[in-house]
């Protein structure tokens, strides 16, 4: 009777059981061709993606071409969801690998139209972000396509094509709710924080999109159905069958949803208006508790989170370490008028640090001590170099050679104004009256829109000798004590370094200056990203120890310590300063003339008049040691960067580490499939090398995952459940190598089975019995037996590995 | 259980939604939150309707069929609403009376609106009987699985399913002759299948063996058992619808189906007896053709086999008590092989046998 039972078995195989003798075929139902099915499923995707980055864009008043966007999503939706209706894991990976080296390629070719997009699309969210938490200034990114109808539709399709690839997993395969509302909401909230309301036809297909996700979750039948099959067999004795999915109903179902949605969002939207709704709210707890962070994070970016105070890259009035990295916004902060006299860098000087404190140098004005009893005046009028600017004048007046006399208009129109900015060496019509920072006294500084006139007498030639004598030479009796003074905590460190950079007591003031610059610029990085220095940290001393690198503030601080250390007195100074370059790049004032802006030497001739719009990136620290004989003197200790511009985008950087230079590509449609050549593409190689390596990744993980669980539930927990499991991993085992095992109906037929394929001598009556009581009886076996049986199935599956073949070898080690 | 997972699912969209909303003063959530609020008077709303106005059938061919080969069992939902649904469950009750072999199965489908939804099963059945299927129950849930609401059904259907005896001509026409011969030997010595039909006096002439004493001594005349002969030249065929676990009354059906087959094709008139668990009565029918063939075949399918060995042949000795040949078929241990015997499948035989007083 047993090979007759398995002859109907045979017979049977793949059919439903409903009675002794009765079977049922695979039941048929009308549901529609797959194409449609996934279309229909596609549809949900593409309204949770275009509701999402629709509202999105649509919130900022950012207007781009539908028409493409809407086409590449609902053809991106609809293959996503085609991949999942194959029958083979094998044909969907293709499917990505495919996708995934043609949206490489498209995003090599397509690059500028997409950065352009996106940093149009950025710069409209910090307009926004502007006028939402009332900044003075954001910075602007540079778009070098101007169409942005077009490449914001670019961008948005790529960002939709993450949303519809991660949402269509998510919907495929696990039909996740909360899922797709965390992946696709939270964008959402950048403009919900700023009170941006998004076209109803967005929210509409939003909330469509939602709602089906929570249909299909609630009621299933929303996962592909592999091998086009109507009909899945579900329950623990197969007499539940259920339909996978119908097309007609899921178009029923999308088409009231659709109308549903609409009717009540129109409904709610004509009873209570918008206005209405935010009237509601007297209090608005979340900007009140956050708009200081967030407008912080919008004008500095991540490191606004972390900054201990701000700094966009402007004036930190001698406050140091506690910026992470320094962001500058690329605004203009003054537009300065003058005629060039020289190719050396032009510095505006503002603010001059006088005592290094905790972590600052100290307002001169406010501490007694360090003014060593000069007035206020006399104090401003040491800093700003009255005495200099006075000497050079008279050289002026005088007619001397190399003598020079400048005009200098220099405008406030984002820069701090709690300082003055002037050239070197300006003489003050009345010193009493201006005053720099922290003290008011008439005016505090320079107010936003004002504008003033400096004259200036610049020191365009250096004399010979000016500097060439050691430290102890220097006769320093009139300057400010302060400015030698050098806190004991710092004496360590600074002897240290001065022994590394190689300092010693007979050199010249200008070899040591020299040496130090050198020895900065070889040895000491120049970074925008230093990070913070540690709470309890110096910031000397971290950056001469620890740290090592750095930003102007950081090597003029260092600078002025060692100065003063090896004895020359010597000043922090912040300010602006701009290149030659950066003003020949300027506009030219052609109303203004050279000879009102400038007379005297000038070592480029005679030139004309500039505007130069002196931006925070040029804000700027330095140092100025006291040569006798002259006076204070600019030293310039940063080395020049050799970071990577902050304005090169992520697409040049790819384009730099495959090797090709970003300004060499023609990116224009035209050529954009133009010639090609094998060296062009060498990038793929790098991608598909990248993406082998993902998916060995991800496969040895899952792999190491699932033995994990294995091992887990073979070894760990009660006796009893472990050899169940164990026996239920060993048919698991048989199975990888034979699938002839699969017919086998009870634990007995399996272990025949073994004992046939390998020449075993089970006992297989009694193995049998122990497994199913162990299984199913509540009395279980004792721990005798129990070990027993766990060793022959030990052997067991020890032989099975013995025997099975190398393939079968490999397949059991990917189970 | 999957219901308040539902539930809670759907207040936990909510909550979020209302969350986002107060946290942001965010129109959008103030609109979706409309949305989600509406959406469930809907889908109760529909699910109410739909179980108030849908209609099932059950629909299986009329015909009978044969044992093995698939025939269609059509089930369809008529939604005359505006309401689709996604799932609906109907428990479906599936039987072969004639075995009493039952099983459960439920079916889960969508309800298409103002159309009909139709799912076409195809059955085998591997044993002979009536197919009989009947939809007790079926099961709305909303769109948003968030409730459900149960009807009672009764509709069913039912479909005979004939057994698949293949023509054994030779075998049966010569096992005809045998049997025939017999009886006719057996009515030249007297002996004849006949039944009784009344009571009577005794009448001078009257057959010794047709006097029943027991009535006779009770009323202390002679009474004779009056008789109608039933065997003129056909063929007695018992047909024994016993059964075991091992479904041997499947291959009696057939190997009666395979014998009465060749005997209508011969032109060979015969009388079948079986037993009806039904009636608890023996049954006999006149098959001169195969429409009244057939018409045994179905009658005896909407009977029910039964677990007792022998109960045809006794019955059928009780209610024809002259000694006589006839045809058994069913199941018996056979030893040796002659002519007067059709082996079947699983032990089953047809063989000539005679009663014997």
């Amino acid at each position: 009777m047993l090979f007759g039972k398995k002859k109907k078995d045979e017979v049977h195989k793949g059919d439903v059981f409903l009675a002794k003798g009765i079977y049922l075929k695979q039941p048929v139902m009308d549901n529609g061709n797959v194409i449609l099915n996934c279309f229909l499923r596609s549809l949900i995707t593409f309204l949770l993606a275009f509701g999402v980055v629709g509202s999105f864009l649509s919130a900022f008043s950012i207007s781009y071409n539908y028409v493409l966007v809407i086409v590449v999503y609902l053809m991106l939706a609809l293959f996503f969801s085609w991949l999942y209706s194959l029958p083979n894991f094998l044909y969907r990976d293709l499917g990505y690998i495919a996708f995934f080296l043609l949206f490489a390629f498209s995003i090599y070719r397509l690059r500028m139209y997409a950065n352009s997009g996106f940093y149009a699309v950025i710069n409209q969210i910090l307009q926004e972000a502007q006028r939402f938490f009332d900044l003075s200034g954001v910075r602007e990114y540079e778009i070098t396509i101007d169409n942005a109808y077009l490449t914001i539709a670019i961008v948005a399709c790529y960002i939709g094509m993450i949303y519809i690839i991660v949402l269509n997993i998510w919907l495929s395969a696990r039909v996740s709710v909360f899922w797709t509302v965390l992946i696709s909401f939270p964008l959402l909230f950048v403009p919900l924080y700023m009170k941006l309301v998004p076209d109803p036809i967005y929210v509409i297909a939003l909330g469509m999109g939602y709602l089906a996700v929570l249909i299909f979750k609630g009621n299933g039948h929303f996962l592909a159905s592999p091998k086009g099959v109507s009909f899945f067999i579900k329950g623990l004795k197969k007499n539940r069958i259920t339909y996978t999915q119908d097309s007609k109903v899921f178009r029923q179902i999308l088409l009231r949803v659709l109308l549903l949605t609409f009717c009540a969002m129109v409904v709610s939207m004509n009873i209570f208006s918008e206005g209405m709704f935010v009237r509601s709210f007297k209090k608005d707890w979340l900007r009140e508790q956050t708009s200081e962070t967030i407008g912080n994070f919008v004008l500095l970016g991540l490191a606004g989170l972390f900054n201990h105070y701000d700094s966009t890259g402007g004036m930190s009035g001698g406050k140091l370490g506690g910026v992470s990295n320094v962001t500058p916004d690329y605004r203009t902060d003054l537009i300065v008028t003058f005629a060039p006299y020289t190719n050396e860098a032009i510095y505006l000087k503002a603010y001059t640090g006088g005592r290094y404190g905790d972590n600052q140098w100290e307002d001169i004005y406010l501490d007694e001590e360090s003014k060593a009893g000069q007035s206020d005046v006399a104090v401003f009028e040491e800093e700003s170099l009255k005495k200099e600017a006075v000497f050079l004048r008279e050289r002026k007046q005088n007619e001397e050679l190399y003598s020079g006399m400048g005009k200098m208009d220099i405008e406030n129109v984002g820069a701090d104004t709690a300082y003055l900015y002037y050239p070197y060496y300006t003489e003050f019509d009345d010193y009493s009256e201006f005053n720099n920072h922290g003290i008011m006294r008439q005016i505090q500084g320079l107010q936003m829109q004002d504008k003033v006139t400096y004259t200036y007498y610049p020191k365009v030639v250096w004399e010979e000798g000016l500097g060439d004598v050691v430290p102890g030479e220097n006769d320093t009796s009139e300057i400010n004590p302060i400015y030698k003074e050098v806190p004991e905590k710092n004496k360590e460190v600074l002897r240290r370094e001065i022994e590394a950079i190689g300092l010693t007591k007979d050199m010249t003031i200008n070899e040591i200056i020299e040496t130090v610059c050198e020895y900065f610029d070889e040895n000491i990085p120049y970074t925008l990203k230093p990070g913070a220095t540690p709470r309890r940290e110096d910031f000397v001393n971290y950056f001469l120890t620890d740290n090592r690198k750095g930003y102007c503030a950081h090597f003029a601080s260092a600078s002025t310590l060692l100065f003063r250390e090896m004895g020359i007195p010597a000043r922090y100074v912040e300010g602006y300063a701009f290149s030659f370059e950066a003003a020949l790049a300027s506009d030219e004032n052609r109303m203004k003339q050279y000879s009102d802006y400038y007379q005297g030497y000038s070592l480029i001739g005679e030139s004309t008049v500039l505007d130069v719009e002196v931006s925070d990136a040029m804000a700027h620290a330095w140092v100025e040691v006291y040569i006798d004989g002259f006076g204070w003197k600019v030293v310039e200790v940063t080395p020049g960067s050799n970071e990577v511009s902050d304005e090169e985008n992520f697409w040049d950087a790819f384009s730099s580490f495959l090797g090709e230079s970003p300004m060499d590509t023609d990116f224009g449609m035209g050529e954009m499939f133009g010639e090609l050549n094998i060296t062009q593409y060498s990038w793929l190689v790098y991608v598909v090398l990248m993406m082998i390596g993902v998916i060995l990744l991800i496969s040895t993980g899952r792999i190491a995952f699932r033995k994990l669980k294995r091992f887990y539930r073979c070894h760990v927990g009660e006796k009893s459940i472990v050899v169940v499991e164990y026996y239920a991993d060993l048919c698991d085992m048989m199975r990888v190598c034979n699938s002839d095992f699969n017919k086998c109906r009870s634990h007995a037929e399996q272990l025949e089975y073994i004992n046939r394929q390998f020449d075993m001598v089970l006992d297989v009556e009694r193995c049998s019995f122990q497994i199913e009581k162990l299984s199913f009886s509540p009395t279980g076996l004792e721990e005798e037996e129990m070990i027993n049986l766990l060793t022959i199935l030990k052997r067991v599956r020890k032989t099975i590995w013995k025997y099975a073949s190398f393939r079968q070898k490999i397949c059991l080690c990917k189970r | 259980m999957k219901q308040i997972g539902n539930i809670i699912r759907y207040l936990i969209i909510i909550a979020l939604d209302v969350a986002i909303m107060l946290l942001f003063h965010s129109y959008l959530n103030f609109l979706l939150l409309i949305g989600l609020l509406v959406f469930p008077i809907y889908s109760i709303y529909s699910v109410y309707k739909v179980k108030s106005a849908f209609q099932l059938r059950l629909m299986v061919p009329l015909e009978a069929m044969k044992k093995g080969n698939e025939f269609l069992l059509r089930i369809l939902v008529h939604n005359p609403t505006w309401f689709p649904l996604l799932n609906a469950t109907i428990t479906l009750d599936v039987e072969n009376t004639f075995h009493g072999e039952k099983g459960q199965h439920t079916l889960n489908l969508p309800i298409r609106a103002r159309k009909d939804t139709e799912i076409q099963y195809p059955i085998v059945m591997d044993y002979s009987g009536k197919f009989l299927v009947n939809a007790k129950q079926i099961r709305f849930v909303d769109l948003l699985g968030v409730c459900e609401w149960k009807v009672d059904l009764n509709e069913s259907a039912e479909c005979l399913i004939l057994p698949s005896g293949v023509p054994r001509n030779q075998e049966a026409g010569l096992i005809y002759i045998n049997g025939v011969t017999e009886a006719m030997e057996s009515k030249e010595k007297g002996y004849d299948f006949s039944e009784v039909s009344g009571i009577r006096e005794y009448i001078p002439g009257d057959k010794l063996q047709n006097i029943h004493w027991k009535l006779s001594m009770k009323k202390d005349e002679l009474m004779v058992k009056e008789r109608v002969s039933v065997s003129a030249m056909q063929l007695h065929v018992l047909v024994e619808l016993f059964n075991d676990e091992q479904m041997r009354v499947d291959a009696v059906l057939d190997l009666a189906d395979s014998v009465t087959q060749s005997f209508v094709a011969q032109n060979l008139p015969f009388t079948v007896y079986y037993y009806s668990s039904n009636l608890h009565e023996l049954e006999s029918c006149y098959i001169g053709n195969e429409s009244e063939r057939v018409q045994w075949l179905e009658m005896m399918l909407y009977d029910k086999c039964y677990d007792e060995v022998g109960i045809v042949e006794r019955m059928f000795g009780q209610h024809y008590v002259s000694d006589g040949t006839y045809l058994y078929i069913g199941v018996a241990d056979v030893s040796e092989m002659s002519n007067n015997m059709i082996l079947g499948e699983k032990d089953a035989v047809a063989v000539l046998r005679s009663l014997s007083y």
